[in-house]
């Protein structure tokens, strides 16, 4: 009693209202630190990978079942509503799908990583219901962070060299996006995206918009912030690539939304000119450097670059159409949300495959005559890619149409033909890698087939065709879109 | 619900995973099966047929797959004449197939994957929604991308799959556009009334008001794209270039594709949507009739010099679909007889084509797979039945009165001629020229194939030594043989009454009736002076122009292959690489210097960090001057 | 005071950081760099806060030192472990995964 009155008191003093929406964070935090205290007994990574991954499946019900009309948690600058347990709920999935992966190659030190990643998983989840600048930093510094720790578990020499690239770049764009954040109180006077920000845009916004579009965009590996990206996801362990380029992300796709679309609302006529850029020299760069490569994971990391190009046309075709409220915005939002859990399940499904490859650097050779050794993996990965080339009946087909569909709703004609181009020649190398796997094997072949290495990869592959066959859901996050708006 | 209009897609779905499945372990029962599911698919056609004649009406099922997309079956009369002739011939060739592939370690999934081209077919034929018509589109053209590089191990097969699959997906491309204009103009179409807008009994049902509501340009834009979709599938003019490679599947594959199944696919579509055709502006059903007809002689001439026995079949495809269409582009003129005239032929054709690579796939067996007709020869005294059964396919595609070719082909010549006496004008007139001399290069070349390979004496070795294909595997060839025979004769005229009401023979003058028949009486002496005898081995055409003009095939795949893919799409890439390598290897060879654009070169070297920055603030200046650049011009 | 002065001097300072993070080559002078991009931010912001008088500006400049030194912390670390397996810390020389 005299506890709860005390909570009640603080949260009252404090603005920390409405604080049963905290709970499931509070969860996180505690199973962490769980985790590290049990840690210093035992050295057990199956363990802590379960622990792991019931505190994660627990939250992502929590999270589904606290009350989804609006409500404003610490001091307004956190609305939750179902746009931001969407995403919140996304990425744990994310999660989710490299916590038992990861496990494999942990054999020391495991407690650490499953408490970074449980760490991460409060910022992921602040993150993506704040409309807060500052909100927004320093959670999405605290996914950062963590993720620096994560890149570099390893032993090899390319894991630190992966990890060293990551962390470099990220803290520049830490600089930037402080220096942005700056700017965006400089012209506006406020730190809130939703303020209602109408002021004529004069040259701070400009620079603003600038600085944080490459503070944020470079998690994201748009188009020239994306170098880091190539090597991180080469170099990094596979199951930690997998959730670079999954969750981590989203994440910075679900704050770039909110910062663009909601803060710089008076300012789109240059979104929509940057985000246009940005898409299309990301699509055009990650799939034509992406024909001529011969390292597969690469060719998965420049696949990525260029899957984001796809993802931002959301913004670029919002801030044209400009009336948020209208259908083709909704449409264009429902479908970002789409492409995201589509985005998750094909890419990290295919990061994963590469386990089974018995070496750090994956040479696209490497899978000759998979499919003879295990049909089952083989085609599923064939799924997966297939999926990211967008053919149909897979969720990435659906993904693709409805984003060229509103693409074509919001009278983006020309885009949505560079877009079309784009995928077509994107079908060239993601082709050459089934081809591949479709081969007899030259020489004995060895691959690492077993459960734990198959069950993610046909997991994957089936949830991706599974999105494309509950392809009503985008109708369903339609009526969820507008929440992005506030 | 009338489950057997679903199970005529659904029976070789199950063919597809029980032989797959069980054909591994019995090679030989995942023939049997394939082709048990394929029958009982020819049952459940002849079922909705007997149904949708007892209702009188088309029959149309659906429900609601997603949001505006209803998924269904529609079925009418041109359907079920589809389904018919898919599921009969596809029945044979399934029959036939288990002699051909008998030694063939993975026949097992090459009757799966039959099995499912044949259920995309089918699918694609009945479906009631353009999206899921697209689908069965895609799944028919995936299958015959693994069909056609069956025998993968043939560096020529996985070329020509591939190219196959690349041309088709540019008809594709067109296809879907012309399905997103279509649903973009009529989302908020207030005549939809809880219809899909690309559902096909509404589209066609509401085709004028659609016009009137879209514009009839726009219309026309939206069919000359559907038009494209349906010219790469059915390789007319300038997407024809990858049926002839196509050849170098199993003859079944050949076919399969060309007579049953997927080539017949755009000539459907068109037919389905002629509707949208005929009340778009005029230039949509203009470019029908203008494409197919221009097809039809273009391929003819290709025809003539080819010396590959299959090619040559390949290219009377070609042309052969191009009379198709052109039918159905007459329709301005003779109204929906267009569309009986053009499915009559697409019927008849797809008989006697069938037959004609059946028996070069029993030719080939028998010489080991030698194609080259220069070195046959005297095969009729070798392998009679096998080569009569070959003579009653070629008489036919050669429209040899009273064959069933004569019937179907020669009504279109004559209804190409309306169209000019209609019209008067010289664009009207170009399709019955075409036609008409087209209908010369049929007969030119059919015969010029089949004295090469039919008469005189064996010109190689093993030629010399072939053997009569076992007369169990003919059986089914010859129902196929009856029809090419006779079908003309006795279906004509009901067939055409049973597809569009009151449709009369068009009656023309005589003197240019004759036309046609003059010409393949020229054609045939042409081909008799020249190949019934030994006189064509002493032409030497080697430096004649238009000879290599032919043979270069007018230098299209040389257009496509050298100059689109490698001039330009490869040059593209490799440059790109390019720039990146030459970050790379540029640079360490460059001394140390001052800060000029030769040291930020060299420091842009690759795997190392600090140069990534450099890369950011130069890309990320680059596209905010461009931002500033439009914010002030546009 | 003259908000442009503060905005001017700052963004000298982010560009002087810039010029440092492109052209070091030494994991230190890298980290040095990115304190002074980081510290230019700070300034930027207290400028901020003092033009609006309002504090929350500096509440943020208070979390990008703290986040800064969090950056710092982890980067020594991945120097210390860098000079364990490289034996140098000159990251330029570290570029195994390429092209």
């Amino acid at each position: 009693m005299i506890v709860n009155s005390f909570i009640t008191e603080l949260a009252l003093n404090t603005g920390l209202s409405n604080l049963n929406y905290l709970y499931p964070l509070f969860l996180l935090g505690i199973v962490a630190f769980v985790i590290l205290a049990i840690g210093i007994r035992i050295e057990n990574p199956r363990l802590f990978a379960s622990i792991t991954a019931g505190a994660l499946a627990i939250v992502f019900f929590w999270l589904y079942f606290l009350p989804g009309n609006p409500n404003l948690v610490m001091s307004g600058t956190t609305i939750y509503n179902r746009y931001g347990t969407y995403f919140a709920m996304i990425m744990i999935l994310a999660s989710l799908l490299v916590v038992f992966p990861a496990a494999r190659r942990l054999s020391k030190k495991a407690d650490i990583f499953y408490a970074i990643l449980l760490f991460v998983n409060i910022g992921i989840i602040i993150a993506s219901f704040s409309y807060n600048i500052l909100v927004m930093f320093v959670s999405f510094e605290a996914v950062s962070i963590g993720t620096y720790i994560m890149a570099a578990f390893g032993k090899e020499k390319r894991h630190l060299e992966a990890s060293l690239k990551y962390f470099f770049t990220s803290t520049i764009a830490t600089a930037f996006t402080a220096f942005g954040a700056s700017f965006f109180y400089i012209s506006t006077g406020t730190f809130d995206l939703t303020a209602g920000l109408k002021v004529s845009s004069f040259q701070s916004m400009d620079i603003a918009l600038l600085f944080l579009a490459v503070g944020f965009g470079f998690k994201m590996a748009i188009f020239p912030m994306h170098q880091w990206a190539i090597d991180t996801y080469d170099g990094a362990e596979n199951s930690i690539a997998a959730y670079l380029s999954t969750g981590s992300k989203i994440l910075a796709f679900v704050v770039i939304l909110k910062i663009f679309l909601v803060g710089f609302s008076g300012d789109f006529e240059v979104v929509f000119y940057l985000f246009t850029i940005l898409a299309i020299a990301s699509m055009t760069y990650g799939n034509i450097a992406a024909l001529s490569q011969d390292n597969l994971k690469r060719i998965l990391a420049y696949s990525s670059v260029a899957q984001v190009g796809y993802l931002i046309l959301v913004l670029a075709q919002v801030s044209y159409v400009g009336n948020t409220s209208s259908h083709a915005v909704t449409l264009a939002v429902a479908t970002g949300m789409y492409y995201s859990v589509v985005y998750i399940f094909m890419k990290g499904g295919a990061f994963l495959t590469m386990n089974i490859v018995k070496k750090d650097k994956v040479e696209i050779s490497d899978v000759t005559g998979l499919f003879r050794k295990s049909p089952a993996v083989a085609v599923s990965f064939s799924i997966l890619l297939l999926a990211l080339a967008g053919i149909p009946v897979t969720g990435g087909f659906f993904a693709k149409y409805n984003l060229f569909l509103a693409l074509i709703t919001g009278q983006l004609w020309w885009l949505a033909v560079i877009a079309i181009l784009n995928s077509a020649i994107s079908v060239f190398y993601y082709f050459r890698v089934i081809l591949y796997m479709f081969k007899d094997p030259v020489g004995e072949t060895d691959f690492n087939l077993s459960t734990s290495v198959r069950i993610p990869v046909i997991a994957t592959a089936f949830i991706t065709v599974g999105l494309g066959v509950a392809f009503q859901m985008v109708y369903l996050l339609m009526s969820v879109a507008p929440g992005l708006f506030g | 619900m009338f489950i057997w209009a679903w199970l005529i897609f659904i029976f070789p779905l199950i063919g597809f995973v029980l032989s797959w499945s069980i054909g591994r372990y019995r090679k030989m029962l995942g023939g049997v099966i394939a082709s048990f599911m394929v029958g009982l698919s020819l049952l459940a056609s002849y079922e909705t047929f007997l149904y949708v004649n007892s209702l009188g009406h088309p029959l149309y099922q659906s429900y609601q797959w997603f949001y505006n997309i209803k998924i269904g079956v529609y079925v009418d009369h041109i359907t079920l004449i589809m389904v018919l002739m898919v599921s009969l011939v596809s029945t044979i060739i399934h029959l036939f197939t288990m002699y051909y592939m008998k030694g063939d370690p993975g026949r097992h999934v090459f009757f799966a994957e039959t099995s499912l081209f044949t259920a995309g077919m089918l699918g694609l034929v009945v479906s009631s929604n353009l999206v899921v018509f697209f689908l069965f589109w895609e799944l028919v053209g995936l299958c015959s991308y693994l069909l056609i590089g069956f025998w993968f191990f043939k560096p020529n097969a996985t070329a020509a799959a591939k190219k196959a699959f690349i041309v088709t997906r540019v008809g594709d491309l067109l296809f879907l556009i012309g399905m997103a204009v279509i649903y973009n103009a009529l989302v908020g179409y207030p005549g939809l009334g809880g219809n899909s807008p690309l559902s096909i009994p509404f589209l066609i049902n509401n085709a004028s008001s659609i016009a009137s509501y879209m514009g009839a340009t726009n219309l026309g834009i939206a069919a000359v794209l559907l038009l494209g979709g349906a010219a790469g599938k059915s390789s007319q003019f300038p997407l024809h270039v990858w049926i002839p490679d196509a050849m170098e599947g199993p003859t079944p594959v050949s076919a399969l594709i060309h007579a049953a199944t997927m080539v017949t696919a755009g000539v459907y579509l068109v037919a389905r949507t002629y509707n949208i055709f005929f009340y778009s502006a005029p230039f949509a059903m203009y470019s029908v009739a203008i494409i197919g007809a221009f097809t039809a002689l273009f391929a003819g001439t290709l025809g003539i010099v080819v010396n590959d026995l299959k090619r040559i079949l390949a290219y009377s495809t070609i042309s052969q679909l191009g009379y198709m269409m052109a039918a159905i582009g007459l329709a301005p003129v003779i109204g929906a007889a267009g569309i009986s005239f053009g499915m009559f032929h697409l019927v008849i054709h797809a008989m006697f084509k069938a037959l004609l690579f059946l028996t070069a796939g029993a030719i080939l067996i028998s010489l080991m797979d030698l194609r080259d007709v220069r070195q046959m020869g005297g095969l009729w005294r070798k392998m009679p039945v096998t080569i009569t059964l070959f003579l009653i396919g070629s008489i036919a595609l050669a429209a040899i009165p009273p064959t069933s070719g004569f019937y179907s082909k020669d009504t279109i010549i004559s209804a190409s001629w309306l169209y000019f006496s209609h019209y008067g004008s010289f664009q009207a007139f170009l399709p019955w020229l075409f036609l008409s001399l087209g209908a010369l290069l049929t007969v030119l070349y059919t015969f010029r194939m089949f004295f090469l390979v039919a008469v005189g004496k064996p010109r190689s070795h093993l030629a010399e030594h072939a053997k009569e294909a076992p007369i169990i595997a003919l059986i089914p060839l010859f129902i196929l043989a009856f029809f090419s025979l006779f079908g003309g004769y006795l279906f004509q005229v009901p067939f055409y009454n049973y597809l569009a009401t009151g449709v009369t023979l068009p009656s023309i003058p005589a003197y240019i009736e004759d036309i046609p028949l003059i010409y393949v009486a020229i054609g045939f002496l042409v081909a008799l002076y020249l190949y019934g005898t030994s006189r064509w081995k002493s032409i030497d055409l080697s430096r004649n122009f238009f000879y290599n003009l032919l043979k270069w095939k007018y230098y299209m795949d040389v257009l496509y292959t050298r100059i689109i893919a490698e001039r330009i799409i490869l040059p593209v890439s490799a440059a790109f690489s390019t720039v990146e390598n030459s970050y790379n290897s540029g640079v360490d060879r460059t001394g140390s210097g001052a800060l000029s654009f030769g040291t930020l070169l060299r420091r842009m070297q690759d795997g190392v960090v600090e140069n990534y920055f450099i890369v950011l603030i130069i890309g990320i200046s680059i596209v905010f001057l461009l931002v500033e650049l439009f914010k002030v011009v546009i | 005071m003259q908000i442009e002065f503060v905005n001017v001097l700052s963004l000298i300072l982010f560009s002087i950081g810039l010029y440092g993070v492109m052209t070091s080559n030494i994991g230190i002078k890298m980290l040095i760099s990115i304190e002074i991009l980081l510290n230019s931010a700070i300034l930027s912001l207290i400028g901020a806060g003092i033009l609006f008088n309002t504090s929350s500006p500096l509440v943020f400049a208070l979390f990008v030192i703290a986040i800064g030194v969090i950056e710092s912390v982890i980067g020594m670390s991945l120097m210390a472990a860098i000079y364990r397996k490289y034996g140098k810390i000159s990251i330029s020389l570290i570029k195994e995964i390429k092209w």
